[in-house]
């Protein structure tokens, strides 16, 4: 069977910070249509990878290939408009706006005015922003009835299972080919992220493709259909979830030397 | 005859308000949120709370019916564009076209602190270049060539008589020139947060009336060696440009303005069409894309980039907005005055506007617009009149016993129209202490001045923190 095309791929991807080396030479793939997780303890450099691909700080060294073209030190912005969108482990939403002005936001790439049309609100740009909010309303929906009823809400009134949710929801406004979900499950118990994870999929059957980091093992292995385990940020595995739990260098990593010999 | 249109338009306006209030049962719950307010909220020193919360109820029920907030903006339209002719005092009418002017002046300023969140303490810079692009191009200043004119149209005149373009092709030209100038000056600073745009914009505030009182043919440039290029006379320098053109005579239907006598009414309602105008775009504005955008970025810059805002971009384009507008203040203001100089764009103006901006309620737009009105009035009238009436008072017991006497002879003397900084300087600080968001508070930035719950200050307090160590 022929696999589907890359659709990011990093090139040994390099960050230091002083004398501390983040990510270091990292390679791996993400294809189109795949839910791919980024693993590994706390501190392992996780998090550095979706800040480098998502242009807050530029690598060391190393390129980013999104759709064959290079990104590796673009700026947030321009890295969306390429089609790649992204949640952040600690919340970040715009308290003050509504639910619905929250995924409003996330449409900004696909909302296309200018000064002028900001100015006098032709009709067309009228109608445009109409769409926007109506699909605004179904993706809400479609993530679950009490976001749907709570969209007038303030975003910092939500539950906070519900600003996760409405994080994702701002990130897929913009239909990005890529979805990256950093941690989306911190701080739920085992119920709710179990919720969380069957939701993933759902996202994922609409046809998004998806890149996620969690660093706990058991959450992603139902959902990943390749896992890439990184410890002092360094890849230490790569694989199916059966290879990589097999795997004895994850073990060491998770559980330290005893357990893997163990 | 034109007083008794309006008067009837307003009796009909108000009729109408209430029976829609009556049928949507509106008064009711005003009257019972209203006793609410005043039976329970504080009792010594609560006079300020009752009111802000009979505010606040009055537009929070009136919010319920959109019909009710139009018919009152009809109303409030109504009665602005029937003061002059109620009016018979040309001197005071003269006050509001100034007042007109500087409420433009604040609606601009807004988009800038208000919208964008950008501290701009050179807001004058704009007013200047607005009003020197009037005095530039519609004045007898730049006289071309040497025998009558070279073009002469409906739009423009060009000749040894000065270049002069018509008042209303001035008006989309002062806005082009000043936005350009934001553009210019916001394209290097606005990568810088806070204080530190704020020193800067406070720099350009002082860089352009010097530039403006240098750019005269008395000067010369120094190129160092003892050698000196003749500066060309654009400016005409320290001396103020005289004579500039005053808005063609406008005859529609039964309106008649003219503009070459000293009655100061047609420049009122001049002011009032293009302030209209510009509360239209920028209610617009503040609902669009960009305005959004502009929310997004005071609330979180980084979540903002992620979903694709250009932050640099935006904020440019609030600069450039905030200027255009006061492109307008500046045409408005010029032709009006007749004369221009660099010494009426000052600091203190910029101040002044900064003043009414939060005055009035950071970001909200009938706020900024009494601010306007306020702090103008208080600037040009108010204050005198004030100062007047307490001279007077302290002249009649200046020569009373011991320690009153001393008070008259303080009163006789005292100088309020000129301790203006000094007042601006005390309606600051305490709207600061007293009530930070203004006094008709927009609805998002009165939640942002007054956290709601000890977990919302917590987590703004940590929002500082990530932000200035940077981390993620």
């Amino acid at each position: 069977m022929a696999q589907p095309p890359v659709l990011l791929e990093t090139q040994a991807l390099t960050r230091s910070f002083g004398g501390l080396t983040a990510v270091d030479n990292l390679d791996f793939v993400v294809r189109k249509d795949e839910i791919v997780s980024l693993i590994g303890p706390n501190g392992a450099g996780k998090s550095t990878v979706f800040n480098l691909i998502s242009g807050i700080y530029p690598p060391t060294a190393g390129r980013i290939l999104f759709k064959g073209v290079n990104i590796a030190g673009l700026k947030p912005d321009r890295v969306e408009r390429q089609g790649i969108a992204r949640t952040f482990q600690t919340l970040r939403l715009f308290a003050n706006m509504t639910v619905l002005e929250n995924v409003l936001v996330g449409f900004h790439s696909r909302l296309k005015s200018n000064v002028i049309e900001d100015l006098i609100r032709p009709p067309w740009v009228a109608r445009a922003e109409r769409d926007a909010v109506e699909e605004a309303r179904q993706l809400l929906r479609m993530l679950g009835q009490r976001l749907y009823t709570q969209q007038e809400f303030r975003a910092a009134d939500l539950a906070y299972a519900d600003r996760r949710l409405l994080e994702l929801a701002r990130a897929m406004a913009s239909q990005p080919d890529l979805l990256m979900l950093d941690e989306p499950t911190a701080g739920m118990n085992p119920s709710e992220a179990a919720d969380f994870m069957e939701l993933i999929r759902r996202v994922h059957d609409r046809g998004f493709t998806i890149l996620l980091i969690e660093h706990n093992l058991s959450v992603v292995m139902g959902v990943s259909q390749r896992i890439t385990v990184l410890d002092y940020g360094l890849k230490i595995s790569e694989g199916t979830p059966d290879e990589v739990r097999r795997d004895e260098r994850v073990i060491e990593a998770y559980l330290g030397r005893k357990a893997a010999t163990a | 005859m034109t007083r008794l249109v309006f008067l009837v338009l307003a009796l009909v306006i108000a009729v109408v308000w209430v029976a829609r209030a009556v049928q949507v049962g509106v008064n009711r719950r005003l009257a019972g949120r209203l006793a609410a307010v005043w039976r329970t909220t504080g009792s010594a020193g609560g006079l300020l709370h009752k009111l802000a919360g009979s505010l606040r109820a009055v537009r929070e029920v009136l919010g319920e019916d959109p019909w009710l907030s139009r018919l009152l903006l009809l109303l409030v339209l109504d009665v602005a564009v029937a003061y002059p002719v109620f009016d018979s005092s040309d001197v005071r009418v003269g006050t509001a076209d100034q007042a007109e002017v500087f409420v433009l002046l604040a609606l601009g300023l807004n988009i800038v602190v208000g919208f964008a969140g950008l501290l701009d303490l050179g807001y004058a810079a704009f007013f200047a270049i607005g009003a020197y692009t009037a005095a530039l191009l519609a004045s007898t200043h730049f006289s071309v060539g040497k025998h009558g004119s070279i073009v002469s149209n409906l739009l423009l005149s060009v000749g040894n008589g000065g270049i002069h373009f018509n008042f209303f092709a001035l008006i989309p030209l002062a806005a082009l020139v000043a936005a350009f100038f934001g553009i210019l000056f916001g394209a290097p600073t606005l990568r810088l947060r806070g204080d530190y745009l704020a020193i800067v914009t406070l720099g350009f505030g002082e860089i352009v009336p010097k530039v403006v009182s240098n750019l005269g043919a008395s000067n010369s440039l120094f190129l160092g060696r003892g050698n000196t290029l003749p500066v060309p006379n654009i400016t005409n320098g320290v001396n103020n440009i005289v004579g500039i053109d005053k808005p063609p005579d406008v005859h529609i239907g039964p309106i008649h303005w003219t503009f070459q006598t000293n009655d100061p009414r047609p420049w009122y309602f001049l002011g009032v069409i293009i302030i209209v105008i510009s509360i239209v775009m920028i209610t617009r504005l503040r609902g669009s894309r960009l305005g959004r955008c502009w929310v997004a970025i005071r609330e979180d810059e980084i979540a903002a980039a992620h979903a694709g805002v250009n932050i640099t971009g935006a904020r440019l384009t609030a600069f450039a907005l905030g200027a255009a507008f006061s492109g307008f203040g500046g045409l408005l203001y010029a032709t009006q005055l007749g004369t221009v100089s660099y010494d009426l764009f000052t600091f203190s103006v910029s101040v002044t506007i900064l003043v009414m901006v939060i005055l009035g309620g950071i970001g909200s737009v009938p706020g900024v617009i009494i601010g306007g009105i306020i702090v103008s009035y208080l600037n040009q009238s108010w204050l005198t009149t004030l100062s007047a009436w307490l001279n007077t008072q302290g002249g009649s017991f200046d020569h009373a016993w011991g320690p009153i006497g001393a008070l008259g002879a303080w009163l006789h003397t005292v100088p309020l129209a000129t301790a203006k900084p000094m007042i601006f300087g005390i309606i600051l600080v305490l709207m600061m202490l007293l009530r930070p968001q203004g006094l008709i508070p927009e609805r998002r930035r009165a939640r942002e001045f007054r956290p709601e719950t000890e977990q919302e200050a917590q987590e703004e307090l940590e929002e500082l923190y990530t932000l200035r160590t940077g981390e993620i």
